[in-house]
């Protein structure tokens, strides 16, 4: 069981590197679906230096061209950024060219910036997000609505009866209510106190009159960013400054205060392996162990512009050695 | 001249086919034109229409660049007043990546009250809204723009699709090529061009013609008709909506008639040989900066053979007969 995941960070690339990586990613996804991944996950930020992937939908088609039978999903699409209208459009498009396969983790985003460069109002994204949401399964549902006065109709009507999956992610107590009270599953991310959140999530969810739909925390020191290597020291080595590119922006982002939400605050390759966190670099048995413990291997190829040869030898030994023996 | 194709994901009843089968065979369909030497393909936005008209191109372009290796990708147009620019740019950026630079954008100023009204956009400043987004795209996508990531081109090709010499005279001042073939638009635009001091040479055009091109064309016009009435009168009443004007439909003996009327510049719908349409076509661009024409691979849902006929002809006869003009 393995799972991938692409953001497309990619310090520093040229326009020939970076089309490169483009195309591994999609590439990479054939070859998940191959080996029988459960889906591939990519996700949405903008104004990053590193070329942070900003248009997942965009990336989803591509990869859902190249594929028949994969599932896709978008998490998390920052969806209070969007226009729901266009959003609803490309869900739709997306649902066909893919056949269903793409589904949705929506997400409010917690980077000022990315507010400001759409002219929207941070202090106010809870609001709009509950409005976003409700446009958006208003749009999906292919019946006319009206959307801050306006008539809107997306068209063609879905491939999936009813629109592609919604769920949303978040980490707070209000991110869980929002999901319960939209009738939405709740991806949690870290948290110090899972069951406060599911029973905010259940108790919205009843409260709205929605059956509770899926729930699910990740524990916190769960291994999300795997590579699977011969030799651990010399994987650090060649995978270690690409996998602490991904932490420190991702620090960065969130914050001296939120190392947990980050998922690391590690400034070397020497600290990020010694948390043992959510960047891994294991052996095939060490992989083998992930797959016990959690159920699939999150394997994150590309992580921090890793060289698509350097990504292919890692899956290459996956093939081999992990998903073979087991 | 370039020749290519032009799609826009209209599957009108009572001839559709079923959704989960249509893109499917449209990205299909791409491929095959590639194989068969098309130089690009071209996507369509419209929002609102019965038949399902494709309302998010680059989510489509996306699909087709991950299918194609050489096939140049086109928008025929954008609705720039309906995006968001920071958001277009990104996901232009985008679609350029996955093609490796093979990406090239068409807007225009849109036409249809709903469609503004479904984004909340105004349609009494469209035109300059436009001008401003080729502006802003410029900018954004630039060699020293600020979009993460950079498209490949810096940046990729924009093309104005203005219809009137008030349009090309727009495009002129923007020293932008111009996505239209109308032999009245080239004078403004050349004059508007060595205004803005482009100069005459930076002329350039390209544009849909509406061709369909078959083996026996007086066969093939009668079971295109029907399809072509849905397309024009659904474009005319998607022009009147929302006006008050009531839109005046065209029927299909004024087709048969337009068909052997040489005098119109725009001609509804022609069905060709190929032979023909190297004919047609020469009289359509001769004297014009036109580098590339491209025809809708299917009018309004047209029966998949002669689909599949006319983009053996257009590409496999017409494409190579017109190639050193």
């Amino acid at each position: 069981m393995l799972l991938v995941r692409f953001d497309m960070r990619s310090p520093g690339a040229s326009p020939e590197a970076r089309a490169d990586l483009y195309r591994a990613a999609i590439e990479m996804s054939a070859w998940a679906e191959e080996h029988g991944a459960v889906t591939a996950v990519v996700s949405e930020h903008h104004a990053s230096p590193d070329g942070y992937l900003p248009a997942p939908l965009i990336l989803a088609s591509a990869i859902a061209a190249r594929t028949t039978s994969l599932p896709i999903t978008v998490g998390a699409v920052l969806a209070g950024l969007h226009d729901p209208v266009a959003l609803a459009e490309q869900m739709v498009v997306l649902d066909h060219i893919s056949r269903g396969r793409v589904s949705y983790t929506i997400g409010l985003g917690y980077r000022p910036v990315e507010y400001e460069m759409f002219g929207r109002d941070f202090a106010d994204r809870g609001r709009r997000m509950d409005e976003v949401i409700a446009a958006l399964q208003a749009g999906l549902s292919g019946e006319p609505f009206e959307y801050q006065g306006r008539p809107v109709h997306v068209t063609p009507a879905p491939y999936t009866p009813g629109g592609p999956m919604l769920s949303y992610g978040g980490g707070s107590l209000a991110a869980a209510r929002r999901a319960g009270r939209f009738g939405l599953g709740f991806l949690g991310q870290g948290s110090d106190d899972p069951a406060a959140l599911e029973s905010a999530y259940r108790m919205a969810a009843e409260e709205a009159g929605h059956q509770p739909g899926f729930f699910y925390v990740p524990s916190a020191g769960s291994a999300t960013a795997v590579v699977v290597v011969e030799d651990v020291d010399r994987g650090w080595a060649e995978h270690g400054p690409h996998l602490l590119h991904d932490a420190q922006m991702y620090g960065t982002w969130v914050g001296p205060d939120d190392a947990a939400e980050a998922g690391s605050a590690a400034t070397t390759v020497a600290e990020l392996r010694a948390e043992n966190g959510n960047y891994r670099v294991v052996d095939p048995e060490g992989a083998r162990e992930i797959i016990a413990d959690q159920g699939v291997l999150p394997l994150f190829p590309l992580a921090g512009g890793t060289p698509p040869d350097l990504a292919w030898s890692s899956l290459d030994l996956v093939a081999r050695e992990v998903l073979t023996d087991g | 001249m370039r020749a290519g194709i032009y799609l826009d994901g209209r599957n009108p009843e009572p001839w559709a086919e079923p959704w989960p089968d249509f893109y499917a065979r449209q990205i299909e369909l791409v491929v095959e034109a590639e194989r068969l030497g098309a130089d690009s393909v071209w996507l369509s936005e419209h929002h609102l229409f019965d038949d399902g008209y494709l309302p998010q191109p680059l989510v489509l372009a996306a699909a087709l660049a991950a299918r194609t290796e050489r096939i140049r990708l086109g928008t025929a147009v954008l609705l720039g007043p309906l995006w968001n620019p920071a958001r277009l740019a990104e996901e232009l950026a985008l679609v350029d990546n996955l093609s490796r630079g093979r990406l090239m954008v068409g807007l225009g100023a849109g036409y249809s009250r709903p469609e503004f009204d479904l984004y909340g956009a105004d349609p009494s400043t469209r035109y300059g809204q436009t001008d401003a987004l080729v502006r802003e795209l410029r900018r954004l996508l630039g060699p020293d723009g600020p979009i993460t990531p950079p498209s490949v081109q810096r940046p990729p090709e924009l093309w104005l699709g203005y219809q009137g010499p008030q349009g090309a005279r727009r495009a002129g001042l923007l020293g932008a090529p111009l996505l239209s073939t109308n032999p009245t638009s080239l004078d403004p635009y050349r004059a508007a061009l060595r205004e803005a001091g482009h100069g005459d040479q930076a002329a350039r055009m390209a544009g849909v013609v509406t061709v369909v091109v078959a083996d026996d064309p007086d066969q093939a016009f009668e079971r295109v008709l029907p399809h072509a009435l849905h397309q024009i009168n659904t474009y005319r009443a998607a022009a009147a909506a929302g006006t008050g004007r009531t839109p005046s439909p065209v029927t299909a003996d004024k087709l048969r008639t337009a068909r052997h009327d040489h005098t119109t510049v725009l001609s509804p719908l022609e069905v060709l040989t190929p032979d023909q349409t190297v004919a047609w076509l020469w009289t359509k661009v001769q004297g014009l900066p036109v580098e590339e024409v491209f025809c809708w691979a299917s009018v309004g849902g047209m029966p998949h053979d002669l689909v599949q006929r006319h983009l053996e002809l257009w590409l496999g006869e017409v494409r190579p007969a017109i190639g050193d003009w």
